[in-house]
């Protein structure tokens, strides 16, 4: 036991998990389980108390009850999506019908669990709740990047980029966008260069990731210095 | 002979006179009885055109002719066509441009003169024409047909004459016979058709005796049986054949249609491999080939029916879920409090053990931990305890409620299911009953309970011993009996009292309170519930006391 704690205290970030839940009984007993199992924890009695609060922006997850007063933790889910919150969400409940859990899954909780529930499965939830949680992040921070790389683009640049990504043919460009095929071909070395690419496929592979960024050429407040 | 001529019906009597005297005359020349015979039997088994041929065959080589045919003359005598053509003359008129045919108009002196004089015309033959003969055939005072030979080497006689009257008269009258069964032969392989390949079964019965006549294709596949089989069967074996579709309630639906109006009603049936479907029947007195029957239009509704009887069971279905599921929700609602503070507790375990392992942590952590799971171990106590304190949700809406009828609303609620499993549920009422004064949901859903309770104790049981009672009675001190009794295994006397503790169940799957819940509202109704003392292997009885509704006893 003491070992699977030990490489959570000696990471860069220790993971947070938040608890909603009205019941003090619970709520009590799962911070200190939590915390003795090496996780940040923070608690709170209602959805409401969970949304004022500020969350920081490490790895954490959301451990949820559903049967919460005014707003039900499936409220609460929905909420969150809408926010763009990117918290993994494990469902607790007392008393759990089918097609509720049905709801919570089909809206990406990771896990449904029926209280009482034993500590392998809350642990086991939690730490697969935790990794999506990374996924997330890793794959945010590679689009940050990529993102990052588009933007560093001319406006004219993302015009022969669009046009590339197309399939468009340089010829046709050059008469499409009415430059020369030479020009044509210099702005193509320098997307390539910017977006640190060395193959067509991965620039529209790249491209593609981000699609509407593209749209947006000559958006004011858009265009970079090249 | 006799009997051809006797189908001559009133045609003209002078002629008719005339050629009697003939006939009996020439009885004895063999030839012409020959012919006469030869048609006689033709007349059967020939189509009507063959036949006039073949007496034109006949009278052909009677008369020494070469050809001869009928023409019809119509009414405005404005038309005279040929109908019909010996042999000779068909093949003749195949041969020869000039010859008239089938269907042309006649022409010619001698048919004219027929029939403007309306009497037999003889033409001497000579080098330009072949001697003729023309006869025409009169009914009712009118020239209808006429039939003419011809060719003849000599001339024809008064003898010839006579001969092909005779015949054209006796071939007319049969042919007259025969056009008209061929018609009616016709319609009746045209109403046959109809009769068959009708949609719905339909029936023929004698009024009198109720025996069928006769029955359609349709009837055949409906019932399964063939029409021989059909016909030695009595109403009782095509039907369900218990009250209200039994033989004698068939017959009295027959002897009313056949007394009064017709009559239309649905019909439990039962086909050849004993199925039992729905039919609707229409029964109706008709007069048929001019007797009086009785008509039966038998139509499959069993799809119909089957979509009535589902929608009937849903409704009752969704009645039931109603009222069993405001016990469920109670129970769902006790198992929910219940579960929080047994999570507590098992997550509380696990974090002290963890907090024990951690060599750093202080001592009073845990105990602390201790005494939160010792609450929470009350805490659980404490709603168990609340499963028997009167409901708090919600209020009482007391009104005074009828016994009757309450029990009859359970027996709508659960007839289906007892039908299903084939346990009788039997009724045991007492006149003058009182009233008692309660919510009348929670009284349901405890005689509900204890219903699906007895219902599940006899469902496992052999046949015979599928049996509920519900017996309703008034009982000492101003209250009311109510006991649900099933003869089922029953249960040991030590148990008797364990019933009504939460949790307790013999049911897979049960959740062990139904009977606590039913305590907990009779006896907020100022009642009382228990097990009666069994007696070995009776099965297990529950009684229900409440008080009487003092207004109304």
């Amino acid at each position: 036991m003491k070992s699977d704690t030990d490489h959570l205290r000696a990471g860069v970030s220790t993971p947070t998990v938040f608890v909603v839940d009205d019941d003090p009984s619970v709520r009590k007993s799962l911070r200190r389980l939590l915390t003795a199992c090496g996780y940040r924890t923070r608690t709170y009695g209602s959805a409401q108390d969970y949304l004022a609060d500020d969350h920081e922006t490490g790895t954490a997850c959301l451990v949820l009850d559903v049967r919460l007063p005014d707003l039900s933790g499936l409220d609460l889910q929905k909420a969150l999506a809408e926010q763009g919150s990117e918290f993994p969400i494990v469902f607790i409940t007392g008393h759990g019908d089918i097609p509720m859990s049905v709801r919570a899954m089909k809206s990406g909780a990771i896990d449904f669990l029926a209280k009482p529930f034993s500590e392998e499965a809350l642990l086991a939830a939690i730490e697969q709740a935790l990794d999506e949680h990374r996924r997330r992040m890793s794959q945010q921070a590679e689009l940050a990047s990529v993102r990052q790389k588009l933007l560093s683009l001319s406006p004219r640049e993302r015009q022969v980029l669009k046009h590339v990504v197309a399939g468009r043919l340089n010829k046709q460009i050059s008469a499409d966008l009415g430059i020369a095929m030479r020009t044509v071909k210099m702005h193509r070395a320098s997307i390539m260069e910017k977006l640190q690419v060395r193959t067509v496929p991965d620039l529209v592979r790249m491209a593609e990731r981000v699609p509407r960024l593209l749209d947006q050429e000559g958006a004011p407040g858009r265009s970079t210095p090249a | 002979m006799l009997t051809l001529l006797a189908h001559g019906g009133n045609v003209c009597t002078e002629d008719r006179v005339r050629l009697r005297q003939r006939l009996v005359e020439d009885s004895l020349d063999e030839p012409i009885l020959r012919a006469r015979l030869r048609l006689a039997e033709l007349s059967s088994s020939l189509s009507l055109d063959d036949f006039l041929r073949a007496t034109l065959n006949e009278v052909e080589s009677l008369t020494s002719s070469s050809t001869g045919y009928y023409a019809i003359v119509q009414e405005n005598k404005a038309t005279v066509a040929v109908t019909t053509q010996s042999t000779n003359a068909l093949e003749h008129a195949m041969a020869s441009v000039g010859f008239v045919g089938v269907g042309e108009p006649l022409d010619g002196e001698t048919a004219t003169k027929c029939i403007e004089h309306r009497r037999p015309i003889v033409r001497t033959g000579s080098s330009r024409h072949a001697s003729e003969l023309a006869v025409p055939i009169l009914r009712n005072e009118r020239i209808v047909a006429l039939v003419v030979v011809r060719g003849n080497p000599g001339n024809y006689t008064h003898r010839d004459i006579d001969l092909l009257s005779l015949f054209a008269d006796l071939t007319w009258d049969i042919a007259e016979r025969k056009r008209a069964e061929e018609a009616l032969r016709a319609s009746e392989t045209n109403y046959r058709e109809v009769f068959d390949k009708a949609n719905d079964g339909v029936l023929i019965h004698d009024l009198e005796t109720g025996e069928m006549l006769d029955a359609n294709q349709k009837i055949f596949e409906i019932y399964g049986y063939t029409p021989e089989e059909m016909r030695k069967l009595k109403i009782s074996a095509i039907s369900a054949n218990e009250p209200p579709y039994s033989q004698r309630d068939a017959i009295a639906w027959i002897r009313k249609a056949g007394r009064e109006q017709p009559q239309l009603f649905e019909w439990l049936a039962r086909d050849r491999n004993g199925r039992l479907f729905w039919v609707e029947v229409s029964l109706k007195r008709a007069k048929i080939g001019g007797v009086d029957r009785l008509l039966g239009i038998v139509r499959d509704i069993s799809e119909r029916k089957n979509a009535e009887n589902e929608t009937q069971r849903l409704r009752e279905t969704l009645a039931h879920v109603t009222r069993v599921s405001t016990l469920g929700e109670l129970a769902a609602s006790l198992a929910h409090e219940l579960n929080q503070p047994l999570a507590a507790i098992l997550t509380n375990t696990h974090a002290a053990l963890r907090v024990m392992r951690s060599t750093q942590t202080p001592q009073e952590d845990v105990e602390e931990i201790l005494a939160d799971i010792a609450a929470d171990g009350e805490r659980a106590g404490e709603i168990i305890r609340r499963i028997r304190e009167p409901l708090r949700r919600g209020q009482l809406s007391v009104e005074p409620l009828n016994i009757d009828d309450l029990i009859s609303d359970i027996r709508t609620l659960v007839r289906t299911d007892a039908l299903l499993a084939g346990i009788a549920v039997e009724i045991e009422g007492e006149p003058n009953l009182p009233q008692v004064t309660g919510d009348r949901i929670q009284i349901q859903q405890v005689l509900l309970n204890l219903m699906m309770n007895a219902l599940d104790a006899v469902r496992t049981a052999s046949p015979e011993r599928r049996r509920v009672q519900v017996r309703a009675s008034s009982a000492e001190q101003d209250m009311v009996r109510i006991e649900v009794s099933d003869t089922g295994p029953g249960m040991p006397t030590h148990t008797r009292e364990s019933i009504f503790e939460p949790f307790f169940t013999t049911k897979p799957g049960g959740l062990g309170l139904g009977l606590t819940i039913c305590r907990t509202l009779i006896e907020a109704h100022g009642g009382h519930i228990y097990a009666k003392d069994p007696s070995p292997g009776d099965g297990t009885t529950l009684v229900v006391l409440l008080p009487a509704d003092r207004s109304t006893a």
